[in-house]
């Protein structure tokens, strides 16, 4: 008994003395994937969702005001009066213009990606790895890694240069997770470094793109898309201190190339063509060469996914809806620079009765044969109106939860054009013009006059840089590229680009609406709502202009949060490492 | 809120040598809410909305909005009745803590426990958002989202204890183990556009509403511990422990911790000189400590490369790689203390001191790259510590004895936290707060205030705010705007001010006092080397750590009556009423302010005068807290300045308890043992000096890095409570 006693105690012990299995300890392995089994396991059918944010999503943040208030309203394009957008149009940015931040961090969060996958592919693809064997062996998944490296590519080499040409000196991430205990990586790197490593990830992108626009997905990109880009980089360039003198050949090189393409890029016959709500991530129209794709879904919690641009842009009555803010609109200078007889004003911006059948396209207003909206001015908004009588065109969808589409309030799949064939015309022309004051080549006419007449103008025989300026703001007036456009005119000329701001006409009307009157009296939509117009005659302008343009308007100030984040932010601009490119 | 409870503790001695027990607890509650955030929230709303808005039009339906009231985006134009009507959500909780254990005595001295312990926690949420449309204010959705959480965790300890006293000395000792593991899950689903407002399950909602998600997990933890207490004859004490702990939240090589811990304490009372000489004095204790303890809680930082798998438009899934450490190790926090213990005359008065100095090494902190590296989606490191020193004092005295009681019960409390490092030394902001190296946590961080522009002269002489260029009623800088103190001197540069000229010295410097304007913006007033209002500028504005915290409790006893008033408070703590920016902000067209408000500053016009002229205006108020209106951006109002920070210290009556037991002969009529009315009352009266509803903010999310940031917090609310205590 007394043996059996000490038996007892001996197992009391060893139950102590042992404890739990080594595996108790191990970390949980469910619903978490490794990077070395993320990369064994990619296949060409699932490679392609690597980089299915960086056609849309992540641009978000960009898109949600920041491109908006940076690009139109800073280059004098548009008129907004409202909070946190006041500072864009006043033209005195401070690093907590919260607008800034957002696009410093859209573009910041698209590298990290950019950066996280290609150091993901360069770890799998070591040489005798098992990675290369299956790339040897399936040409299809190949195929399907180049276009994704290329891809990578693109999107990293987009980010740096929308954001070198905004904020100059910048810090230069490349591997996120080795910077991260390294804050000397963080400082900010000389521009010129910026541009040799976007042109770097460019020409890479350009050997691994696909050749042709991809007819199943025409959302994607592919070597004409980067070539394209490649032209915009050389253009800014050559315009910079630090540029190359071939600069702006190979820029016109390069745009030439694209222009002539045989990969199924096209001009569109007509110029709002482009902007048909029709193109969504289903098709995009053969002119768009790069682009940001939405997904629509009825669900608000999905919010980020989608275009929100007519919720900014649009009155309260268009769209039906409870958004529909008016946030934005067109500026008095803007509208009264256009040619009355330019066809591409009736698809930047909708005037008082301007007929547009592709918008409530189950309605028909008072007086009309068809159905389709019918823009005023006036009752947009409890009874005020549009600080120039006029609202944005481009981004429109139509009317919320109606046949016009895949629409509700701040939902809609439209997308965005970001370079359009278009673009290329008006890029070979400017890099012909180069620093010179004007010019007559014959090829850089052609090109340039092909835009004017699709929009319906007379050729010019001779370009300036003024030509220039005022054809891409007409061509891509709200499709963000002004302000880099105002930057780049500044390189070259500066006091025309400070001359051409101090002169803006940034006001706005201060005029009368009375009601719109159509077989006798006052004219309601269909449903019933009262239409109501300005009266132009009663037009009376306030003359407000900038007072204080100087040469630190044409950079835009870092944001607060980089700042304070970042004590190497004030440093001087170091030069990059190239061993560290990857 | 409705809230029920159960208990059941069973213990049963099967044997001499066998023990058993279980002890049961199980409860359950459901609390409805309004939605009552500061921004749109009912509470928000009622505050912003005009005051002549009318609630509701001739036919009693709610009005959001008049023509030429609007506030904002479409969620401002609610009406904060028809929130409460309209958007709803409750939660039901149900938890249960099971506790069983085994006791097996052997060999006299020895006693072996196996225990297990089981904890549920289960809450459901519901929301709801109906679907309501009124003047000015739509929603044409309706949205259902409800959730459910599922947890349950375990414990199993098996620990022996040996206790032994032979004359003098006694022994308490254990060893054991223990294994902790917790599993958690949750699903969520939302669905809308439902045919009315009353079927809203989401079997009723419309399919392309509904979405629903969910995740599930697991933590561990294993450790060994031993400790042993000695006593010699209540005059001296020691006690060493250790523990070793072991995480899977660490690498391989870095999984366990081990933490000894040590104490002496001498009681000096017993010892025979001291009886015999010091009668007064009937408890005297020393007691003196160290030790350290682990922290193995990573807040989502890992140690290995892991890819997070997200939605990506309606199809697609879309990858991002996580940052990692694969460094990690477990956080030790190092403590020493001293305590003294002193009763006097037969403890009527006793008095308990201690001082203490707690180091966290190692601290598991984010590391916080800029943005422009980092992108939200932390790692973590070893990379942080943080000392907390500071002393605590606790008061018991019987005041009076005898038919009249009345006893006092005070402690008081100082600590002082330093951050020792943090991480790569930069600081870590939060919304106004600032942390740093060499400081404590979480001081408010921004402008010091210095009065109103008071004319030309004054906006001339002083900093300009950094990228404001002009001297402009909307765009510029304008009397009666608000000035901030230029405390650094870097980032001077020239300054012309277009539309003025002035007169200057040889070298081309102003002259002061010459500045005129002109209205012609290509006249410039050249301002050499002019100093900015920048980030440079900014300093430490307050502090919402106080110097110390108290609280006293008297109680008084009289026949059959009692009566206990406790109080707590705080002293020497800084609030920033973010709530006050929110409500003195002129940037909305028709958003109701505060009071004050009515005694702003005025730049007043004179009669005919040029409006762009700023000689034209004189300054009405010049010493005001308000600053002028000014629509748009406003720096005068909306930079993080000392204007919104304000003593936060309070003394609160927190609880009084006035009561009355019934006499016996009475209770015994009633065939009761004991009958006790009372009256309670709860957080009766605030003292303070803070003009926002409730100084006693807290932490925003329990992150201490952010805590007395007033954003409307819901003041603590006034109990009365009246009670029967019976006894059978």
């Amino acid at each position: 008994m007394k043996i059996l006693i000490k038996y007892k105690y001996a197992v009391l012990f060893l139950v102590l003395l042992l404890g739990c299995n080594k595996e108790f300890l191990e970390p949980n392995e469910e619903l978490v994937l490794s990077l070395e089994e993320y990369y064994a396991t990619l296949d060409e059918s699932t490679i392609s969702g690597l980089t299915s944010n960086m056609y849309g999503s992540d641009w978000f943040r960009y898109l949600d005001n920041s491109a908006a208030c940076i690009q139109e309203i800073y280059s004098g394009n548009s008129f907004s009066g409202s909070g946190g957008f006041v500072d864009f149009f006043n033209g005195t940015l401070n690093p907590t213009s919260s607008r800034i931040s957002w696009a410093w961090q859209s573009h910041y969060t698209i590298i990290k990606r950019a950066n996280d996958n290609l150091n993901g592919f360069y770890e799998a693809m070591q040489p005798d790895s098992e990675f290369l064997d299956r790339m040897a062996a399936s040409p299809e998944f190949e195929k399907a890694v180049n276009t994704t490296l290329g891809e990578l590519r693109f999107f990293r080499a987009i980010s740096y240069f929308n954001l070198v040409q905004l904020f100059g000196p910048i810090p230069l991430a490349y591997d996120n997770s080795k910077q991260l205990s390294d804050p000397e990586s963080w400082k900010p790197i000389a521009e010129e470094d910026l541009y040799t490593y976007i042109i770097m990830d460019l020409e890479d992108a350009i050997a691994k793109l696909p050749e042709n626009r991809n007819p199943a997905q025409t959302n994607r990109l592919s070597k004409v898309s980067a070539k394209a880009l490649l032209a915009k980089v050389y253009l800014t360039r050559g315009g910079e201190s630090f540029g190359q003198t071939d600069d702006f050949t190979k820029a016109a090189q390069l745009s030439d190339e694209v222009i002539n393409n045989t990969a199924g890029y096209r001009l569109m016959e007509s110029y709002a063509e482009n902007f048909d709500p029709k193109y969504s991530v289903d098709y995009f129209p053969e002119e768009c060469l790069w682009g940001w794709t939405w997904q629509w879904t009825a669900l608000f919690g999905s919010y980020g996914t989608q275009n929100v641009m007519q919720s900014q842009i649009a009155s309260g009555h268009f769209t039906g809806s409870w958004d529909g803010w008016s946030t934005f609109v067109p500026s008095v200078d803007l509208v009264e620079s256009f040619d009355a007889d330019d066809q591409r004003r009736h698809a930047t911006f909708m005037e008082n009765g301007n007929y547009y059948p592709e918008f409530w396209t189950e309605y028909t207003f008072p007086g009309q044969a068809n159905p389709g909206y019918v823009y005023y001015d006036g009752k947009v908004w409890w009874g005020t109106h549009s600080q120039s009588g006029t609202h944005i065109r481009k981004h429109l969808a139509g009317r919320a939860n109606s046949a016009d589409g895949h629409i509700g309030p701040q939902h809609t799949e439209v997308y965005t054009p970001i370079i359009r064939l278009s673009d290329l015309y008006l890029t070979y022309a400017e890099a012909i013009l180069g620093k010179n004051s004007s010019t007559s080549d014959a090829k850089a006419l052609g090109y340039f006059n092909t835009i004017r007449d699709r929009a319906g103008l007379e050729p010019l025989s001779s370009i300036s840089y003024a030509d220039i300026w005022n054809e891409r703001r007409h061509e891509f007036a709200f499709e963000f590229q002004s302000t880099n456009d105002l930057f780049r005119y500044h390189n070259l000329h500066p006091q025309e680009a400070i001359n051409l701001l101090l002169n803006q006409r940034r006001g706005e009307y201060g005029f009368q609406i009375e009601p719109v009157i159509i077989d006798g009296k006052t004219a309601k939509d269909p449903f019933g709502v009262e239409l109501w117009q300005t009266i132009p005659s009663s037009k009376v302008y306030d003359d407000f202009k900038l007072t204080v343009v100087d040469d630190s308007y044409f950079q835009i100030p870092y944001p607060i949060e980089e700042i304070n984040g970042n004590p190497f932010l004030n440093d001087a601009p170091a030069r990059f490492d190239f061993d560290n490119y990857k | 809120m409705k809230r029920y409870s159960m208990r059941a503790n069973v213990e049963l001695e099967a044997k001499k040598w066998l023990k058993f027990g279980v002890n049961f607890t199980a409860g359950q509650s459901n609390t409805k809410y309004v939605f009552d955030n500061i921004t749109t929230g009912a509470l928000g709303m009622s505050l912003k909305k005009a005051p002549d808005i009318r609630p509701y039009d001739e036919e009693g339906n709610y009005i959001g909005v008049e023509e030429g009231q609007e506030l904002g985006g479409v969620l401002h134009q609610a009406n904060p009745m028809a929130i409460t009507e309209y958007q709803n959500s409750q939660k039901k909780k149900f938890n249960i803590y099971n506790n069983m254990f085994v006791d097996i005595s052997f060999l006299d001295d020895f006693i072996f426990r196996t225990e297990l312990n089981l904890t549920g926690d289960f809450t459901r949420d519901y929301a709801f958002d109906a679907k309501v449309s009124y003047e000015g204010y739509e929603n044409s959705n309706s949205l259902l989202t409800e959730r459910q959480n599922y947890s349950v965790g375990y414990e199993l300890k098996n620990i022996l204890y040996y206790n032994k006293t032979i004359g003098k000395h006694s022994i308490n000792a254990m060893a054991g183990h223990e294994a902790r593991e917790g599993n958690w899950e949750y699903v969520g689903g939302s669905g809308g556009n439902f045919y009315n407002n009353n079927l809203n399950s989401l079997n009723q909602a419309t399919n392309d509403s509904k979405s629903s998600y969910g995740s599930r997990g697991r933590w561990r933890q294993e450790s060994y511990l031993a400790r042993a207490f000695y006593n010699f004859n209540d005059l001296a004490m020691l006690t060493a422990s250790f523990r070793a702990d072991g995480s899977p939240n660490f690498p391989d090589g870095n999984r366990w911790g081990y933490f000894p811990s040590f104490s002496a304490a001498v009681r000096i009372s017993n010892l025979d000189f001291f009886k015999n000489n010091i009668t007064f004095i009937n408890n005297l204790k020393l007691n003196g400590g160290w030790g350290q303890v682990g922290n193995d809680d990573v807040l989502g930082g890992q140690y290995r490369p892991l890819i997070a798998i997200a939605p990506s438009g309606e199809n697609e899934l879309s990858t991002t790689i996580l940052d990692y450490n694969p460094d990690l190790k477990w956080e030790a926090t190092e403590s020493i203390n001293l305590g003294l213990e002193i009763g006097f005359f037969e403890d009527r008065i006793n008095l308990q001191f201690e001082v203490y100095d707690k180091k966290t090494t190692d601290a598991l902190y984010r590391i916080q790259p800029p943005l422009s590296i980092g992108s939200g989606l932390y790692a973590v490191g070893n990379i942080a510590s943080v000392q907390n020193r500071g002393y605590e004092i606790t008061l018991n005295t019987v005041n009076l004895a005898g038919d009249f009681q009345w006893r006092t019960d005070f402690n008081f409390t100082s600590n002082r936290n330093e951050i020792l490092s943090l991480g790569l030394g930069i600081p870590e902001i939060r919304q106004v707060s600032r942390t740093e190296e060499g400081g404590p946590i979480g001081r408010f961080y921004g402008f010091q205030a210095d009065g109103l522009f008071q004319d030309l002269e004054d906006i001339v002489q002083s900093a300009r705010w950094k990228g404001y260029n002009s001297i402009d009623p909307t765009a510029g800088m304008w009397i009666g705007d608000y000035k901030f103190a230029n405390l650094s001197d870097e980032n001077r540069a020239d300054w012309s001010v277009p539309g003025y000229t002035g007169e200057y010295d040889t070298e081309g410097n102003y002259i002061a006092g010459t500045a005129i304007y002109t209205g012609d913006p290509n006249d410039k007033l050249l301002l050499k080397n002019a100093d900015v209002i920048d980030e440079k500028d900014q300093t430490y504005i307050g502090d919402p750590n106080p110097d110390f915290t108290f609280g006293f409790n008297n109680t008084f006893n009289y026949k059959n009556f009692d009566l206990s008033i406790n109080c707590v408070g705080s002293y020497g703590n800084d609030v920033y009423n973010e709530q006050k920016v929110t409500l003195l902000s002129t940037q909305q067209r028709n958003q109701n302010v505060l009071t004050i408000a009515k005694d702003r500053a005025r730049a007043v016009l004179s009669d005919g005068g040029d409006p762009n002229n700023i000689n034209n205006y004189a300054l009405l108020n010049p010493n005001a807290e308000v600053p002028r209106i000014r629509l748009g951006n406003n720096f005068s109002h909306s930079a993080v300045s000392s204007r919104f920070v304000e003593d936060g210290s309070y003394l609160r009556i927190q609880n009084v308890v006035f009561g009355y037991t019934l006499p016996g002969n009475v209770v015994d009529k009633l065939k009761l043992s004991n009958l006790r009315v009372y009256f309670n009352g709860q957080n009766l009266f605030t003292f303070t000096n803070y003009s926002g509803w409730d100084p006693e903010i807290g932490s925003i999310g329990q992150n201490s890095l952010i805590s007395g940031y007033d954003k409307g917090r819901y003041p603590v609310s006034r109990v009365f409570l009246f009670g029967l205590q019976v006894g059978f």
